[in-house]
């Protein structure tokens, strides 16, 4: 709707041309399991309390998206689903490079 | 004849048809996008098939992951907790049932406000409840569809594509306060439909048990889907089966939810081991989905997907059979209007067409 409406400008964009008013945020903004980051209380397992990072992979710390903030359908995002955010909205995301089996 | 490409479908479908003296004499089904997904997922990390497949369709992508979780399990060996099945299964049902209104509302209903029909008696009925984008009940379903998916949204955190189902049950722990959220929304849900579709409790309509009792029952309900009822045959029983649905699924939800411990486990760990088969199945909207996998060397050697639209969208096999669509469209009218004869269009339109899965 902002481009239609002629109010998106090369300034509204970040460097990966990604427009800044979701890019500036990070998935980690607004994850209700924050608290569990900060306590270093981590879950190890799908269906577990806790931050994700530690053994569950989640990128959210890093990551540019508003997804905890402006919530899909007004109700959900990948961390509150219980899962790990994957970095949908960076680039390589596709190749996260896993360790080629031994 | 080429009837094609059809709009309201995700991916892209042709059907040729053979005509002579106004009567359709031979069909063949195309679906003209290949994607290459059993491709892509060779030598990938098995458990990454849970990141790849929900991505083979937009619409049916709880389904891929019901079925690749559960083939991943069939290969561990694990069986999830009784709360990550019931989990996984509203979750399921939520998909398709949100996939049986859209057809009805969005994809089906739309070709009886073509202008072929202005002479009906129903037509004018037929435009002020299902017109595109402005029909009173077409607009009440999208909104109704809205609401339904904030299910979607608390349970697999996004639609679709999620990663909330996991090979050991559901990676979403419900609390026992959201237990109670989550059956108001199914609730409000079963409320648009027993006003604005059935005009019925909905256990009325689930207990009809023969055709006999579905008609005695219609002659009574207001319900009586003007259009609906005077195409008999194999498109009305699609249409009637995905309706009845709605009222079933939404009793069995309702049964699931209350069912969950939310003090018990919902996911048990899973061990992928480095070499092995399995194999998943889920039921989507349209048909029976499987998900055939082998493991070799900690990765995907092949993962064969056979997907509902496969089996109903199939051409021709081996043997010069036609598919279910080829052989369903054969004898069908066809006047001068050619592609965009409504009685093809509705025939196709029964077997609810999504064709990215098919050839994914």
């Amino acid at each position: 709707m902002a481009l239609a409406a002629g109010a998106l400008r090369v300034g509204d964009l970040d460097a990966l041309q990604r427009p800044r008013f979701y890019a500036d945020q990070l998935v980690h903004h607004g994850c209700p399991r924050n608290e569990y980051y900060e306590f270093k209380a981590s879950a190890e397992k799908p269906s577990d309390l806790g931050c994700m990072m530690e053994h569950m992979g989640c990128k959210g710390t890093q990551v540019h998206a508003d997804c905890n903030l402006r919530l899909w359908n007004g109700s959900g995002s990948c961390t509150r689903g219980g899962y790990a955010c994957i970095a949908c909205t960076e680039p390589g995301f596709q190749s996260p490079g896993h360790p080629k089996p031994g | 004849v080429l009837v094609g490409p059809f709009n309201r479908v995700e991916g892209d479908l042709e059907v040729a048809l053979d005509v002579a003296h106004g009567r359709v004499t031979a069909a063949w089904v195309n679906a003209t996008m290949y994607r290459g997904f059993e491709q892509m997922l060779r030598g990938q990390p098995p458990a990454d098939a849970l990141v790849w497949v929900p991505r083979i369709c937009g619409i049916c992508s709880v389904s891929q992951s019901v079925a690749a979780a559960r083939a991943l399990a069939d290969m561990a060996g694990v069986t999830p907790p009784p709360n990550g099945e019931r989990v996984t299964q509203v979750m399921l049902a939520t998909e398709n049932l949100a996939d049986h209104l859209t057809h009805f509302y969005v994809f089906f209903m739309a070709d009886f406000c073509r202008p072929c029909y202005a002479s009906q008696p129903w037509y004018a009925e037929a435009v002020r409840r299902w017109q595109p984008t402005q029909g009173e009940q077409l607009r009440l379903a999208l909104a109704a569809r809205q609401r339904w998916f904030t299910i979607m949204g608390t349970l697999d955190g996004k639609w679709p594509h999620t990663q909330a189902i996991a090979p050991g049950g559901s990676s979403r722990a419900v609390d026992a306060a959201e237990q109670w959220r989550l059956l108001a929304k199914v609730r409000e849900f079963r409320s648009f439909l027993e006003q604005q579709l059935f005009a019925a409790p909905l256990e009325e309509v689930a207990s009809l048990d023969s055709e006999a009792a579905l008609w005695r029952w219609c002659d009574a309900a207001p319900f009586k889907g003007d259009a609906v009822a005077r195409h008999g045959g194999s498109v009305f029983t699609r249409v009637l089966a995905r309706l009845w649905e709605l009222a079933l699924e939404i009793l069995k939800i309702e049964q699931y939810l209350l069912e969950i411990k939310a003090q018990e486990a919902f996911c048990v760990p899973t061990v992928v081991p480095t070499h092995g088969q399995g194999q998943g199945h889920a039921e989507a909207a349209r048909g029976s989905l499987g998900h055939w996998l082998v493991v070799a060397h900690e990765r995907i050697h092949n993962d064969q997907i056979i997907a509902p639209t496969s089996w109903n969208f199939s051409p021709r096999d081996a043997q010069g059979t036609p598919g279910a669509l080829e052989q369903a469209l054969v004898g069908l009218p066809m006047a001068d209007d050619g592609a965009a004869s409504v009685a093809v269009q509705h025939v196709v339109r029964s077997f609810d067409p999504c064709m990215v899965c098919t050839v994914h």
